[in-house]
């Protein structure tokens, strides 16, 4: 029987791993999946509210700046998207929002809370955890 | 002639013509039929897959003139 929950944890602040993870996201909470997704390291300032920042910190190749072009959904309207769908959490990691001095009202309002490595990892443990 | 809802999502790429479906088979009534337009090919093979896994109905899935149109049944 496949898994009802799924985690992810996204890292990295190319543009290509977070629609990807997005995707997968919307399609998993349409299939009446949990997903509980960590966002920490370089992809938390992707989702700042502040475009001079999120787009600073955003690394486009070629199929990004191509998916771009088309005029489709960005990542965070198939996070959102993905939240409409189903039961998906979405947390900013502790330590990038520390060091940064930012609260939650400075990112992107898809975000539920602000959660630290280990209570992720007691959320994910033994369930099938992808990283982006 | 049953009713059939179209999604017309020519231009979009994937999963852009899926997230269309999946909003329409939310806001719908058991039994609604629809048929999603699409330009990509690729969502074409992948509509299906999410039908079988959701659990609905794959009517058909034609092709004409660069037009894909997959038709599915709500079931639940």
């Amino acid at each position: 029987m496949a898994e009802e929950t799924m985690n992810l944890m996204l890292i990295s602040g190319e543009y290509s791993r977070l629609h990807a993870a997005a995707m997968l996201s919307a399609v998993a909470s349409s299939y009446g999946k949990t997903v509980n997704i960590f966002v920490s390291m370089e992809a938390l300032p992707a989702f700042h509210r502040d475009p001079q920042i999120s787009e600073a910190s955003l690394i486009k190749g070629p199929v990004a700046k191509k998916i771009g072009e088309t005029g489709g959904q960005n990542f965070i309207e198939l996070f959102q998207q993905a939240k409409d769908f189903g039961e998906v959490t979405i947390y900013a990691c502790g330590l990038v929002m520390d060091v940064y001095h930012w609260t939650l009202a400075d990112l992107n309002p898809i975000f539920d809370e602000v959660m630290g490595v280990a209570g992720f990892l007691a959320k994910a443990e033994g369930q099938p955890t992808f990283t982006f | 002639m049953e009713d059939v809802k179209v999604i017309d999502a020519r231009g979009s790429y994937c999963p852009g013509p899926l997230m269309e479906l999946i909003k329409g088979i939310r806001q719908e009534p058991v039994g609604t039929t629809f048929e999603v337009w699409s330009s990509d090919a690729g969502s074409a093979k992948d509509i299906p897959e999410w039908v079988a896994r959701a659990g609905h109905e794959l009517v058909q899935n034609t092709e004409d003139e660069g037009i894909f149109k997959v038709q599915v049944k709500k079931l639940r």
